[in-house]
């Protein structure tokens, strides 16, 4: 059996726009001031001082993960240099672009076009191991465009759609529409980002995204009125953003598109399982992030979530352990994946495996839980007509989705 | 008034920016060698010309291409120019890439059962189970290329090889279509490199300023020096008549920068090599009277000596306070006065008390000592009132005629410890007629015994040397006694003149010259008839 990583990435700082790191200094820490970093990790003494101030300070965390690993050459170097040793041979990896273009940070050396075009290049070196998503953002153009676009790239060998919201997007954006009935009609797996933070929209808050067209044309969203304020605390493009990664934003694409595979990545994020508290799911989708996941998943049959991330953090192990029991609902529905190269400032990436491999065989006792949560729900999520994982050759009938949970089995 | 000087002083200044242009012009190369800075405008440049909106960025995968990737040296640093043979080539393979058929398809095994590996296949766009011709596949791929600026370049070029008079074959149409896209790519590069040289300029400024401020080449004045020095300004001009003389590859072969290293050991060579350079140069120039440089030595006040001291050469090198700075440099600057003529070292002058060109102030660059201000210097009969012009060897050069024998530099680790006795000695006497105290200092070695037994001796030992603050404080206010308000001004002008580079100057300087030889020539009774427009 294989391991499969559902969550990596390894574009690297060419694919950044210009004001990709402004969230350091307020703008004067562009380019300009990447560049310098990069001049000072090219020194190995410099590099590790460097990295090590970093991780003092959480705000840094991320950057200096990102300089470290994506200032290297190419996506190539950093999956064969980074991210191959890490793992056995055979592991799979699901390589996720990042489209940027479109983040309101300026432009990048490699567009979103030449970012795919990198990765294409990869999994012609490694078409077993390399599993590329295709990365959507439905501002690129119309439903139809979005779609040809989707249809260009699948037929070259990606084999799942990324969507990104933060970077300034609905999930229920129209201009989706026809792309999540490809998706839907063929099985292709959604990957999704579902936590607070990490990159976000950089442009104006206009007009449109504080009041953006729903499916049923109700004029509020997540209880909120139109116009969208951030009210409890001061209103940024970082808090704003979240109104698009909210989960519960996908309750008005799942209702239209029940069978659509989608994975709502990190599990809402630690924090969100932190302050979990509801023993019972309520009826209707809660505000906790973590809490909402549950309940699509629920009431969804191919709603996916991963441990990307969140799996950085040991004490939410034992959580992730009772999601993997065999009585759990949820069983099927969580995948790997670490979040590769986000994760290295926190752990080592072969460790954040292993760590939890090694929880769920030895603590808890359940093997079983560790190859389902690598491999059995990700062939599952991974298959489609595009794509047959290795594990499925052969197989006369194919994987059918298991009957819609039932509410309140939890 | 005779333009004649005015001339001459424009050779002379010529001269120097030719011969410091190429400084700048090696430096900068240097450092744009270390930076890659052509390499990196050529990448930004192609983007300018191939990207736009959502397209792909062409350039960068033509940087990515097999065929372009390898003429980097390093694969973080972009190759400084791309054939255009090789650029044509991975332009037209990325653009037929877009109707090549990429599958993974699975791999099957004797049986033709799948293995369940993925098998990478790509197939060039087919028609009726036959693959297209190159030039077919060029525009299968156009057709599929997004809307933009590379694709309207591409459309255009493919329009110029199709639209000649008479019809022509495929093969032909694509052999055209190579080589139109080559000749835009030549003529894009011309650009690129006028470009280049105007993005340069600054930095070219800036270096050029670093250079006249390090070795002080103050343009206002070398030219007010060289206007009041008709002998300096004679010598001079007679070397730059030799240059000007010289072969145009000579002088090419001189003016061409050092190439940029390719690695670290080459880069220390090349540095020590510029540093040599640039030391030789500017000690020519000093040698031809150019008032350039800075002076090193501080002025040395003998009479703060004692007339007899001890200096203990022992293990570590003992530096005399003043006559250790007075020996900081071994060879004296151009304009050396002869203030204090009882220096006892040949280099250690005093600072200058008057400006060159200044004609009611004695100049002591020409050898015309004034009455000397310290104590020792009134041992010194200062009838020295020669004109500078009849002194051939004072111009450039201290005349120090009182100085006969030099005090201890240093005491090196490896002589045995003893105590060095000097002792100052004045002495009547007459050096070219004229009448000169000459003070020197008697030199004589005592064992360390002797002077351990005898207290007496003891209290002439100098033991208490300066503290390396008090002597860099000394230094700097030496340097910057030499400044003065139009110090700056002259610089930048200097700056923006080594700018230009040196074959600018050589031309110049060849102009002049020529001008020198042949006269201005003088004004004709018939005005120039003005152009007809055309």
């Amino acid at each position: 059996m294989h391991i499969y990583n559902c969550h990596t990435h390894v574009f690297n700082l060419d694919c950044a726009p210009d004001r990709f790191l402004n969230g350091i200094g307020r703008g004067w820490f562009g380019k300009a001031g990447a560049r310098l970093l990069q001049l000072i990790l090219a020194f190995p003494l410099a590099k590790n001082w460097t990295l090590r101030l970093a991780n003092r300070f959480p705000f840094a965390r991320k950057y200096a993960a990102f300089l470290n690993i994506g200032s290297d050459l190419s996506p190539l170097i950093i999956f064969e240099k980074h991210l191959l040793p890490a793992y056995p041979a055979g592991t799979r990896f699901v390589v996720l672009p990042i489209n940027f273009d479109l983040m309101g940070a300026g432009t990048a050396t490699l567009n979103q076009e030449s970012q795919l075009w990198q990765l294409l290049d990869l999994r012609r070196r490694y078409p077993n191991t390399c599993l590329p998503f295709v990365s959507i953002d439905p501002r690129r153009g119309s439903a139809a465009e979005n779609l040809a676009f989707l249809l260009r790239w699948v037929e070259r060998g990606f084999v799942g759609i990324k969507l990104y919201p933060g970077l300034g997007f609905y999930p229920f954006d129209e201009r989706l529409d026809l792309v999540y009935q490809y998706a839907e009609a063929h099985g292709l797996p959604i990957m999704t980002h579902c936590t607070r933070g990490g990159i976000f929209y950089r442009g104006p808050i206009t007009d449109d995204l504080r009041s953006p067209a729903r499916p049923d044309g109700l004029r509020e969203l997540y209880g909120l009125p139109y116009p969208l304020r951030i009210t409890t605390v001061k209103e940024t493009n970082d808090n704003f953003c979240d109104f698009f990664l909210d989960p519960r934003a996908y309750e008005l694409v799942l209702a239209r598109f029940p069978n659509l595979k989608i994975c709502l990545a990190h599990y809402g994020g630690s924090s969100e399982i932190d302050q979990s508290t509801a023993a019972n799911l309520p009826t209707t989708a809660p505000e906790n992030w973590y809490e909402s996941i549950r309940w699509l998943m629920m009431r969804y049959p191919h709603v996916y979530t991963d441990v990307s991330f969140t799996l950085a953090e040991k004490r939410l192990f034992t959580r992730l352990a009772a999601d993997l029991a065999a009585d759990s609902p949820f069983r099927e529905r969580i995948l790997f994946g670490t979040d590769f190269f986000m994760t290295t400032q926190v752990k080592n990436e072969a460790k954040l495996a292993v760590e939890l491999m090694e929880h769920l065989v030895s603590e808890i006792n359940a093997p079983d839980a560790w190859w389902q949560l690598a491999n059995s729900n990700p062939v599952r999520y991974l298959q489609s007509s595009v794509y047959t994982p290795i594990e499925l050759f052969g197989q006369l009938n194919p994987y059918q989705p298991s009957g819609s949970l039932q509410m309140g089995t939890a | 008034m005779s333009l004649t000087p005015v001339l001459e002083v424009a050779i002379s200044l010529s001269l120097l920016y030719l011969f410091f242009s190429q400084v700048v012009s090696s430096i900068f190369e240097w450092f744009a060698g270390q930076l890659n800075l052509r390499g990196n405008y050529l990448r930004r440049s192609l983007n300018k010309a191939l990207n736009s909106g959502q397209d792909k960025n062409w350039a960068e995968l033509v940087y990515r291409h097999p065929s372009v990737d390898m003429l980097a040296q390093k694969s973080n640093r972009p190759p400084t120019y791309i054939p255009s043979s090789v650029f044509v080539k991975a332009i037209i393979d990325l653009v037929t890439d877009e109707a090549r058929t990429h599958q993974f398809l699975p791999r099957l095994d004797a049986n033709s059962q799948p293995t369940g590996d993925s098998e990478y296949q790509v197939m060039p766009p087919m028609a009726g189970g036959l693959p297209l011709s190159p030039l077919q596949q060029f525009k299968e791929g156009l057709n599929r290329v997004s809307e933009g600026d590379f694709k309207a370049l591409m459309r255009t070029q493919l329009f110029n090889a199709e639209g000649c008079d008479k019809p022509m074959d495929e093969t032909a149409v694509f052999n055209q279509l190579i080589h139109g896209t080559a000749v835009w790519y030549d003529n894009y590069m011309e650009r690129v490199a006028g470009w280049y040289k105007r993005a340069i300029r600054k930095y070219l400024l800036l270096t050029g300023l670093l250079v006249a401020a390090l070795f002080n080449l103050d343009s206002l004045r070398v030219s007010s020096y060289l206007w009041t020095h008709t002998a300096a300004r004679q010598r001079i001009i007679a070397y730059a008549e030799e240059v000007a003389r010289d072969t145009t590859a000579r002088t090419v072969m001189r003016l061409t920068p050092i190439a940029p290293p390719a690695d670290v050991q080459a880069a220390r060579t090349t540095l020590r090599h510029y540093q040599h350079r640039v030391d030789s140069l500017t000690s020519a120039l000093q040698e031809l009277s150019f008032p350039i440089g800075w002076s090193l030595q501080l002025p040395l006040d003998s009479t703060t000596l004692p007339p007899v001291f001890l200096v203990k050469q022992a293990a570590r090198t003992v530096m005399l306070p003043q006559l250790a700075k007075a020996t900081s440099s071994t060879k004296p600057t151009a304009i050396q006065p002869a203030a204090d003529a009882a220096l006892p070292a040949p280099g250690a002058t005093a600072q200058p008390t008057t400006q060159p060109g200044n004609p009611n102030v004695t100049n002591a660059a020409a050898g015309v000592a004034t009455a000397a201000t310290t104590g020792a210097a009134s041992q010194l009969v200062p009838t020295l009132t020669t004109p500078a012009a009849e002194r051939p060897s004072a111009l450039g050069t201290t005349i120090n005629t009182a100085s006969t024998q030099a005090v201890p530099k240093s005491v090196s680790w490896q002589q045995p410890e003893h105590y060095v006795r000097y002792q100052r000695v004045s002495r009547d006497t007459t050096v070219n007629g004229l009448m000169l105290t000459r003070v020197f200092w008697q030199k004589s070695k005592l064992p360390i015994d002797s002077v351990a037994n005898a207290p007496q001796l003891q209290k002439l030992v100098q033991t208490a040397p300066r503290n390396w603050w008090n002597s860099l404080k000394d230094g700097a206010q030496h340097l910057y006694q030499q400044f003065d308000r139009w110090t700056l001004l002259g610089w930048l002008l200097t700056a923006v003149a080594l700018s230009f580079g040196a074959p600018f100057w050589f031309e110049l300087l060849n102009r002049f010259v020529n001008m020198r030889s042949v006269g201005l020539r003088p004004p004709t009774a018939t005005p120039t008839p003005d152009k007809e427009p055309s």
